[in-house]
Order: structure tokens, then sequence, then C-alpha cells
């Protein structure tokens, strides 16, 4: 019985830059320790080979430091890594894998399979058939190769590429290189390890994507997990089990106000992020001054906890009540002018909107500030 | 509500010890006149401690009357009307602290009483201390103190105002927002400003922003034109290595080689071709070379024989040629002797003639010698008369006796002289006239002289004088005057003088010396007279004469020879010279033809005769040649070589023609260029294979150390950046926006607050303005006070200008009308208007001071005035009674 551990899209060397200073290195960095997470998962699965279907790196031009960590985070396990380069990290002329090469990065065990040429492992049984990808832009089918490959009896087909499988996936998927349905069994694979969907996803029987161990999207597909792949013996049928390695957990949250209970149901799920939560809010719709208030204090709470948090409120309408109004004690022509500018944000459109609200907001500010003060102010100086 | 003062009484007060009852007071102008310093002022300040100061207040010091000490008790009383409801205060400081009102049927005491008022007219008090111009509310504005007209400080009033003007406009708590809305519009553009300088343009933090994402998007940009560079040296890298495997498998260069050689072989058996063609046409060149001599050999041979006969023709020629110049040279010679003799005939004529005419010439000569002889002997002959005539004028002119003019005078002047000292002495002389008749005789003796004196006469004594009277008596008569004696001798002297220049001139008398000097002068005349006449005849004098007359003779004398000398004439016509000289001529110059043809042909003669020489000469020299029997021998060889060259030179052209052809068809041009052309491919194949692989050297060398630098990691830090700028630049952007509406909108609105505001006010102003200043309009400020001030000027052009910048006089003025429009409101807003005007308008001329009576007088109508001045005579016009201060 073959035991392999399917993974890919590492993305090693994202940045994360848009995100606060503060938590992008975190986020980078756990990209780095997933992979050692790995290889101790695969130490202690006792697999055969680790199948690495493509994306290893994010660009070409990383830092030779970071090069240097993750082939060092693969020493946790001694066994064959067999990588393949994906369309961010494509084997060019010159590309990040003839660095590393050049730098003697690489370990021994780790094999990066840069041509499409059929490798033996005689020792574990296997063959593996990889499907690099040599250009920024493959627009063929890298796998065709496969149906006529011929291995030596007895051993494991196993088919290593990487691109979207036709078909069968969204069009919102990265690399535009295609994958025949149906290649594991016009190849006659026993399995076949795909990458560049990012989330865990099934294709048939013998045709998995692994998805990236470590989410780096805020789109909830299943991402953060690794596969356990058994062959009992060649044709037979793979027992692939998915398993969690992710450290974080990115969500996408999504709210609508319409109503005071909108903002309260809002906030308490903002009161439940953690420090494993990596969260992207948009809120939209409409509040209240009160409201918004206790909303911005629970955002400003959940940034503290939460691992990162980005808020999105440019949506969201702020609607005075007349309570508000009221309680600005704005008479004469201040009255007015808050009377002009919800008018103003009323329609959403225009782009007057947007300014009329944050002017609304800046003196009601104001007017708060000095609410004390009125009160107080009716002196006698001939009333 | 309607406030009208009726009394007022003060006691204990400054000057005012006993007390001053002020009473009668109307509803309208009240205006009190009195000198200075009579208390007007004091009773000004009474009213204001009246209403201002606490009864208990001890900063009314000024109040106490001079000399007084802490007894005193300044006491002011106040009888007022309020919309017909008396009231009374009674108000006393210092000494005695107290303070009571009555307002109908109400009473009020100490404090209760004051804040009553304070609240009634609109002011405040003070804390402690002193009542401040802050405290004076209302009053503070309408009661104007002296000399403080031209100030107006409305602030303490405002409030007031704002009530009084927001009641009729019904703006609820517009006076609450304007006060509060300040302070928030100061805090709002206070924000604004931290983001927008004046102009609207992002300064400090938000400039900062833009500038950041600029800079950011710009090292991005660097950053991915590297980036996009590295890629595409990659791409490069890849394209290279490819052509590079390429060119190592097909090695283009050895087809190029042997190709090479092939064309190489071909080229050296052309070249040997062409190296036969070489010999062949050299050898061709050759005989050529050889029948060229041969023919000019030949052709030497016969031009010899040619020449021989050419020799013999000439010869025959010239013999011809001797003869006939021979004949020519004889004729040539007869001609020339019959020239000759013309020649001589011709000069023989010319003699002739030439002798005739010099014959004529000397005849004429001599006639005219003789002539001028003539001519000079008579001239001579006058002149000598002349002369003889002058000789014997001059001889006269020397005999006759001498005088000079001069001495003419001089006798003439001492004869008058003489006479006149005569006739001195007689006029002083005693004159003695006598008639006697005939026989009577007397001697008269005088000067020891006796005169005897008969018939009639007369006699001057010049000296003591005796008359003998017949009878023997004497008279003896001596002649007065005192100089008689000097006269009779100057007379003396006079006639002496007179006889001795007489003397030295040689004369007897002036008559004879005037006769003398006139003959003399006629003499000179007469002398000068000849002297010109022989002038005329003989200019030059008579030697000249003679000279002339000798010359002449001796002219005809020579002539005379000359004309011996002459030969006789000859005999046959004479010619006249001209024609003789033409003759001659003519004659010399045919004689001149001849010869020069006789000449000519002489030479050609002589020339004839050499030629015929040269030629036989010739003659011989070419038939010895011909005899020459080696020619012959020559002439048989150089025949039979040009035929053996000519079959040579036929057959080597023949060849030559086909090797020619064959070469050229084989294109040996074309064969050498392939050659290089082939040569060139194969160095620049080589070369740009060595090329490429150092190209590829260079570029994995680059590309290495590009790669080293993380670009794409650096990339994706730098674009998270720019997001981060970009997020906060637009958030600062969204902020100055929000602050520039709202501050645009809260100004909007608080100046048309202020405006509405300031409407009835405005039109009170409006109401005043025109009785001062017609067409002027004044602006009043945010603070309700007049600023500025806007009237046509001279040229009908409306000016604007600051109130603050009038003169004293127009300041107060106005300013004083602004309290009128002031009032106007307040009483309309029912508070208490009195109006105290304490010597105003000092400082107004006549016409203004005028117009601003009739503003006052109509003020007058709605309110009470108090009107204090030092200046009656000003204000007898405003149709009240002017009250004393008694």
């Amino acid at each position: 019985m073959t035991r392999f551990l399917h993974s890919a899209d590492w993305q090693i060397g994202r940045q994360f830059a848009t995100f606060d200073p503060e938590h992008a290195p975190i986020l980078a960095e756990a990209r780095i320790t997933v992979v050692e997470r790995l290889a101790a998962l695969a130490t202690e699965q006792r697999v055969d080979a680790v199948l690495v279907a493509g994306d290893v790196f994010d660009v070409q031009t990383v830092s030779e430091r970071t090069l240097r960590r993750l082939f060092n985070a693969l020493s946790g396990y001694a066994g064959p890594w067999l990588m393949i380069p994906g369309n961010h990290d494509a084997a060019l002329a010159e590309s990040v894998w003839t660095r590393a090469q050049r730098l003697g990065a690489v370990p021994a065990n780790v094999h990066p399979l840069l041509a499409p040429e059929l490798r033996v492992f005689e020792s574990q049984g296997f063959a593996v058939l990889p499907a690099p990808l040599a250009q920024r832009h493959t627009y063929n089918d890298l796998t065709a190769w496969f149906d006529a490959a011929e291995t030596p009896a007895g051993m494991l087909r196993i088919g290593l590429a990487h691109g979207s499988v036709q078909g069968l996936l969204p069009e919102d998927i990265d690399s535009t290189n295609p994958i025949a349905p149906d290649r594991a069994s016009t190849a006659r694979l026993d399995y076949l390890a795909l990458g560049d969907w990012h989330g865990c996803k099934r294709i048939d029987a013998r045709t998995w994507y692994a998805g990236t161990p470590e989410p780096d999207r805020f789109k909830d597909n299943g991402a953060g997990q690794a596969l356990l792949v058994d062959i009992a013996a060649p044709g037979a049928e793979p027992q692939v089990t998915p398993v969690a390695v992710a450290r974080f957990r990115w969500q996408s949250i999504i709210a609508a106000l319409q109503v005071a209970s909108d903002a309260d149901a809002l906030t308490a799920q903002l009161d439940q992020l953690d420090s494993h939560d990596v969260a992207d809010l948009r809120v939209q719709g409409r509040i209240d001054v009160a409201g918004l208030q206790r909303l911005q204090a629970a955002i400003g709470r959940a940034e503290a906890r939460a691992r990162h948090l980005q808020a999105d409120l440019s949506a969201l309408r702020l609607v005075p009540t007349d309570e508000d109004i009221a309680g600005l004690q704005a008479d004469g022509y201040l009255g007015e002018v808050v009377q002009e500018l919800r008018d103003a944000q009323a329609s959403h459109d225009s782009p007057g909107a947007r300014v009329a609200q944050d002017a609304l907001a800046l003196l009601a500010g104001e007017l708060a500030k000095r609410a004390p003060a009125a009160s107080a102010a009716a002196t006698p100086e001939g009333v | 509500m309607k406030l009208q003062i009726t009394r007022l009484r003060v006691e204990q007060l400054r000057r005012f010890r006993a007390p001053l009852e002020l009473g009668g007071f109307e509803a309208g102008l009240n205006i009190v006149a009195a000198a200075n310093e009579t208390g007007k002022s004091t009773l000004v300040r009474a009213i204001r401690a009246a209403f201002f100061e606490r009864h208990r207040s001890t900063a009314v010091e000024d109040l106490r009357p001079w000399g007084e000490g802490s007894g005193a008790a300044p006491q002011v009383e106040l009888d007022f009307l309020i919309d017909g409801q008396s009231h009374r205060l009674v108000k006393s400081f210092l000494g005695k602290k107290r303070c009571t009102l009555v307002a109908g049927a109400r009473s009020f005491d100490g404090t209760d009483a004051e804040d009553h008022l304070a609240q009634l007219f609109g002011f405040s008090f003070a804390g402690k201390g002193a009542s401040k111009p802050e405290n004076w509310g209302i009053p503070g504005l309408l009661w104007v103190e002296q000399g403080r007209g031209q100030e107006l400080d409305v602030s303490h009033a405002r409030d007031h105002l704002h009530d009084a003007l927001r009641e009729p406009a019904g703006d609820s708590a517009a006076a609450l927002a304007a006060s509060g809305g300040d302070a928030i519009l100061e805090s709002l553009r206070a924000q604004r400003d931290e983001l927008l300088t004046s102009t609207g343009k992002p300064r400090a933090a938000h400039a900062e922003a833009i500038a950041q994402v600029a800079h950011l998007q710009a090292e991005l940009g660097a950053l991915d034109t590297q980036i996009t560079a590295y890629r595409q040296q990659v791409d490069q890298l890849a394209e290279m290595r490819q052509q590079h495997r390429a060119d190592e498998t097909t090695r283009p260069w050895e087809a190029l080689r042997q190709e090479l050689q092939a064309a190489q072989n071909r080229n050296e058996a052309l070249q040997a071709g062409q190296e036969q063609l070489r010999n062949d046409r050299a050898r061709l060149h050759q005989l050529q070379e050889t029948k060229e001599l041969l023919a000019k050999e030949l052709a030497g041979l016969a031009q010899q024989q040619s020449m021989a006969q050419a020799r013999e023709r000439a010869c025959e020629e010239a013999a011809k040629q001797v003869q006939d110049s021979d004949a020519a040279a004889a004729h040539a010679r007869q001609y020339a002797a019959d020239a000759q003799r013309r020649v001589d005939s011709a000069r023989e004529a010319w003699r002739a003639a030439s002798q005739e005419a010099q014959r004529r010439n000397l005849q004429q000569l001599q006639q005219q010698a003789q002539a001028d002889a003539a001519r000079s002997a008579e001239s001579l002959e006058r002149a000598q008369e002349a002369n003889e005539r002058l000789a014997a004028l001059q001889a006269t002119a020397a005999a006759a006796p001498k005088i000079r003019s001069a001495d003419v005078e001089r006798l003439l002047k001492l004869e008058r002289a003489e006479r006149d000292a005569d006739l001195r002495r007689q006029a002083v002389a005693t004159r003695l006239r006598f008639v006697l008749p005939e026989g009577q005789v007397l001697a008269l003796r005088a000067r020891d002289e006796v005169h005897d004196l008969s018939g009639q006469g007369e006699r001057l004594l010049d000296s003591p004088a005796t008359l003998h009277l017949p009878g023997g008596g004497e008279l003896i008569i001596t002649p007065g005057g005192d100089d008689l004696v000097a006269l009779a001798r100057a007379h003396g002297d006079a006639r002496d003088a007179l006889h001795a220049a007489l003397q030295a001139c040689g004369v007897d008398g002036i008559a004879q010396a005037q006769a003398r000097l006139s003959a003399s002068v006629d003499l000179d005349a007469q002398v000068k007279l000849a002297q010109q006449a022989l002038g005329i005849v003989a200019p030059r004098g008579l030697e000249a004469l003679r000279g002339e007359l000798a010359q002449a003779q001796v002219r005809i004398a020579t002539v005379q020879a000359a004309q011996e000398r002459l030969p006789a004439a000859s005999a046959g016509p004479a010619l006249s010279i001209e024609e003789a000289e033409a003759g001659q001529g003519a004659a010399v110059a045919a004689e001149q033809a001849t010869q020069k043809t006789l000449t000519e042909v002489l030479r050609r003669q002589s020339v004839a005769q050499e030629a015929s020489e040269t030629a036989r000469r010739e003659l011989a020299a070419a038939q010895a040649t011909l005899a020459d029997p080696g020619r012959q021998q020559r002439h048989a060889q150089a025949s039979q070589q040009w035929l053996a060259v000519g079959a040579e030179a036929e057959a080597l052209t023949a060849r030559i023609d086909l090797t020619n052809a064959d070469v050229q068809a084989a294109r040996p041009d074309i064969v050498l260029q392939d050659i290089d052309r082939l040569q060139r491919s194969i160095e620049q194949v080589t070369r740009n294979h060595q090329q490429r692989r150092e190209q590829l050297l260079l570029l994995e060398n680059t590309l290495q150390q590009a790669g080293a630098q993380g670009l794409e990691e650096q990339r994706e830090a730098l674009a998270g950046q720019l997001a981060q700028a970009q997020r906060r630049h637009d958030d600062l952007q969204r902020r100055a926006d929000a602050l520039t509406l709202l501050c645009d909108k809260l100004e909007q609105k608080r100046q048309a607050t202020l405006t509405r505001l300031q409407a009835p006010l405005q039109a009170r102003m409006q109401h005043y303005l025109p009785l001062l200043m017609p067409g002027a309009t004044v602006q009043m400020d945010a603070g309700l006070a007049p600023a500025t001030l806007t009237r046509p000027n001279a040229a009908g052009v409306a000016e604007s200008g600051q109130l603050q910048e009038l003169s004293f006089g127009a300041r107060e003025q106005l300013r004083l009308i602004s309290r009128f429009a002031y009032a106007d409101l307040l009483q309309e807003a029912d508070r208490p208007t009195l109006l105290i005007l304490d010597d105003a308008l000092v400082h107004s001329d006549a016409p203004r001071l005028a117009q601003m009576k009739r503003v006052l007088f109509d003020a007058a109508q709605r309110h009470q005035v108090l009107l204090f001045t030092c200046h009656p005579e000003d204000w007898r016009d405003m149709g009240v009674a002017l009250r004393p201060l008694t």
C-alpha cells in the first residue's frame, strides 16, 4: 500500500502587503509554518512521497531568504518531495527553480520536476507523470502526453498537474491552461494530483484538488487542508482523506442593516472573532447615529482581538433620526444646514451624497461637543 | 414703552451742595443751556449714577461734594413716567446709602429697586467695583457722554438689539444660533484650514498624503518597469538558448565551406584559361609592333624617291624666279632716276620764288624805316623847341626874384600888425583936427619934430606936443591915455619889423612883394605848361627821340645793304612761294616712292637668286641618295619580312578569339563574387554563433543578479504601502470635502441671517442718513454697528470708505444718527429709549449742524431727548425754550 500526501498552491513569498503592517508578516510567516506542519504530518503518517501540484512560490523573484526558508521547512520529512512548477512559478529559462539550484538550496530529497518526463521511483513502487508549466501563460493541455506514456509494469501511475479542469470549475480560476476532465482514465492513472484551485475539491474518484494548506483568500471554499491518499495496488481506487492543517480561519462577513436589531446581530458576530480569524467585513444599509457609534465600537474591539479585520462601511448610509437631530440642538440656521445635509444624502448615487453624509457627521460631532455649553448659555443678560 | 423723565433733583452732589431741581421736562426735546463749569456734566453723571451705580457702591467718590468729609450723602431724585405711569427713584450714596423706587402703586427697596430698574431699562450691575461699559446696556448706547459722541460700541447692547430685531422678523432663536453658530463655524474653519490653504489647495498632512501617493506610484512604476525588463530578459534567454541549440545541431558553416571549395576550384580553372589568353595577346601585340616597323621602313624608301623628283621641279621653278626679278629691277631703276630729276627742278623753282619774296620784303622794310626816321626827326624838332622854351622860362624864373608865399603872408601880417598898432595909437592918441584958413600955418612940435599944419587935416598926438600959435603962444598938448607911449612904441616896433621884413625879402613894399609873388607863380605855371608840352612831344625825353631817329636811320642803311646783296631777278615767271613749295613737296614724295619700289625689287632679286642656288644643291643631294646600292637590298628584305609577320598574326588572332569566348562564358567575375560572398557568410555565421554564446553568458549573469533582488516581493510590499497611502489620502480628501461643504453652507446661512437681522436697522438708518448726506448709504457690520459709508463723489461715482477713516465731526454725526436708529428699533420692541446728549456736535460746521438739527428734531418726535449745551446760540431754532441751570 502506498500512501501519499497531496498538497498544492503554497504561494510562498506572498506578502499580504495590503493588510496592516502588523498583521501581514504573521500571515506571510504562516505560509511557511504550514509547510513545516505538512512535513511533520508526512513523517507522522509515514507517507511514501509528498506530491505538491504547483504554485509552490507566489512569484519568481522571491528573496533569497524566503527561498532558503521554504526549502529548510521541508526538512521535517526525509522522503521524496515531488514538486511541479505552476503558473506563478513556471519553469522559464530563468526561474525561481534555476535560482534555487544555483544557490544549492534544494535538498537531495526534493525533486522539482521541471520537464514533462516520466520519473520512476522503483523502491517506492510508483512512477510520476508530471505536467510542469514552462511558460507564463499556457493555453494547451500539458497533460496530453500522459496518455501515450509507458510506465514499468506493476508501478503506480501518479499524475501531477496544475491547471483548470475544463467545464467543472467557475470562471474565475487563476490560470488558463486546461486539463481534460477524463485525463485520469484516458491516461490510466491511479491518481491525478491537481493544483491551482485553492479549495479542496474532488473531481472524480481519482482526480482531486488538494487546495492551499493555509487559506489566502476570504472566499470560503474549503481551503486549509491537505489530502492523504492511500492506494492499495495499481488499479485500486484511492482512499482520499482530507486533513485540516490551517492555522487561521479566513471569512467574509457581509451585513445588510435595516433595523437596529441587525446592527446588534452584527455586533454579536463581531464579538465572536478571535485571534485565529482573518475577516473581511462589508456593511451596507442604513444606520442612525447611535447605532453607528456602537457599530464602530464593536469593530474597534474586534480589530484588536482578531488576527486581521478589514471593514468597509462605504455602503452604509447614516440616517439620523429626528431624535438625533433634536438632540443636536441645532437652532436657527444650524438647523437649516442640518436639514439640507440630510436631504442631500438621501439620494444615494450622487457623489454629493457621500460628502453630505460626512459633513453631517462632522457637524453632529461639533454640536455634540457644545451641547453641554449650549444648555448653560441661557444666562440672564437681558433675556 | 414710552419713557419720559419729568423731574430731576440733586443734593450734596459735587458743586450742588444745595439742592438743585429741574422740572417740567417735556416728552420730546429738552435743551439745557448753561455756561462752562455750571454743572451740566455733573447732572448727567447724577442721572447715570442713579441708574448704574448700586446705592451701596464705594466707587462713587466722585459724587462727593468737594471738601466734604464722610458725612456727605449725595442724593439723586428722579421722577419719570413709563407708559403714563409715574415712577419716582430716590437714591443716596456714601454717607447715607439708600434706594427707593416707587412705581405707581408698587414700591421697591434697595437692591430690589435697582434690579427692577436694570431689568426695565436694559442694563446690568457690576459684580464689584465701579460700573463699567459692559454693564450699561441700552442706556450706555443712548446716553452720550461729553466728547464720546464719535465713538460707538454696540457690543454691550447687542443682545438687546438682537432681541429687538428678531421679533419683527420672526426668527426664533436666531440670536442664540448666531452666537453658538459662530463658535462652531470657527472650530470647523480651523479644522478645514488644517487640511486646506485659503485658496482650497491641500496643505500639511493632506498635501503630504497626496505627495506620498504620487511618490509610491512612481516607485511602483519604476519597479514594474524593472520587473517587466527582467521578464523580457528571461524570455530573451529562452529564445537565445533555442537559437544556439539550433545552430549547434545544424552547423550551417559546414555547408557553406563546401560550397566555397567548389567555387574556388572553378576559379582556379578559369585562372589557367585566362593565363593562356594573356600570353597569346602579348605575342600578338609584339607581332603588330614588328609589322609597324617594317611598314615604316618601306614607306621611308618610297619617300626618298619622291623627294628627288620634287627637288627637280623646285630647281626649275627657282631659275624662273631669278629671271623675273632681274627684269623688274632694271625697270625700277629707271623710274628712280626720273623722279630724281623732277625733284631737282622743283627745287630750283622754289629758290627763285623765295628770292623774289625776300626782295619785296626788303623794300617794304626800307620804306617803313624811312617813314620812322622822318617821324622821329619831326618829333625831335618839336621837342627841341619845347625844350628851348622851357629853358627860357626856367631861366626867367630863376632870374626873377623870388619870394615865397609864406613870406608874403608874413609881410601882410606884419603890415596889418603895424596898422593895428597905428590904429590903436591913433585911437588912444589925441586927435588934433585942424581947420585953418588959408595962409594960416601952425607949427606943431612933437617928439622933436615940427610939423606944419595947414589947411584941413588931422593929426594924432601920441606924445606931448607943442602947438605954436601964431603970435608966439604955445599949446602944450599932453595926450592922455596910459599906454600911449607903449602904444607908440609898439607901433614903432611893428613898423620896424615890417621894414626889416621888407628888406629881408628884398622888396620895397607889400605891393611889390605881392607882385613878385604873383609873377613867380605865373612863371611857375608857365614852366609847368612848358614841361607838359615837352612831355607830350617827348615823353621819354629828347635823348630817346634822338635815339629813335638814329635807329631808324641805321635800319634804313641795313636794308639798303641787304637789298644790294640780293642777286638779280631771274627771268621767267616767278611762281609764288607757296606754289613752289607745293611743287617741291610733290616731287620729293614721288621720288621717295620710287626709291622704295626700287629697294623692294632689288631685294626680291637677291632672294630669288639664293633660292635658286639652294634648289640646285638639294637636287644634287637627293640624286646622290637614290644612286646608293645598299638601298635596293634593304627594300627587298623588308618586303619579305612584312609578309611573314602578317600570316602569323592572323593565326594568333583566331586562337585568341576562341579562348576568350570560352572564358567569358564561364563568368569569372561571378565566380569571384561567389567566393567572396561565401567567405563572408562563413565568417558571419561563425561570429554570430560566438557572439550569441557570449551574450548568453552575459544574460545569464544579469538574470542571476536581478533575480537575487527579490523584485516581485518588493513590488508586493510597495503595492501594499500604496494602497494604504491611497486610503489615507481618500480619508483626508473626504474630510476636507465635508469640511469645505459645511463651512460654505454655514457661512452662507449665517450671512443670510445676519442680512435679515440687519434689514430693519438698515431701513431706519436710511430714514435719517439722506438728511445729512443725500444719496449716501451705510453698511452695518456683523456687530450691528455702522462700518462702511457709500456715497456719490464729485463725479457722481459711488465711493465707499470705512467710517473709521472719516473726520471727527462726520463720525460724530453718523454715530449719533445710528443711535437714533437704534432708539427707533428699541422703541418698536417696547424698550425705554431716553436719549441724553451732553455737549454734542460741537465739531460740526454750520451746514452740517443745521442738517443734524433737523434729524434731531425728527428723532425727538419719538423719543425724549435731554440735550446739554454751552452754546445756546446754536440751539435757538429748535422750537423749544432753552432752560438755564438755576
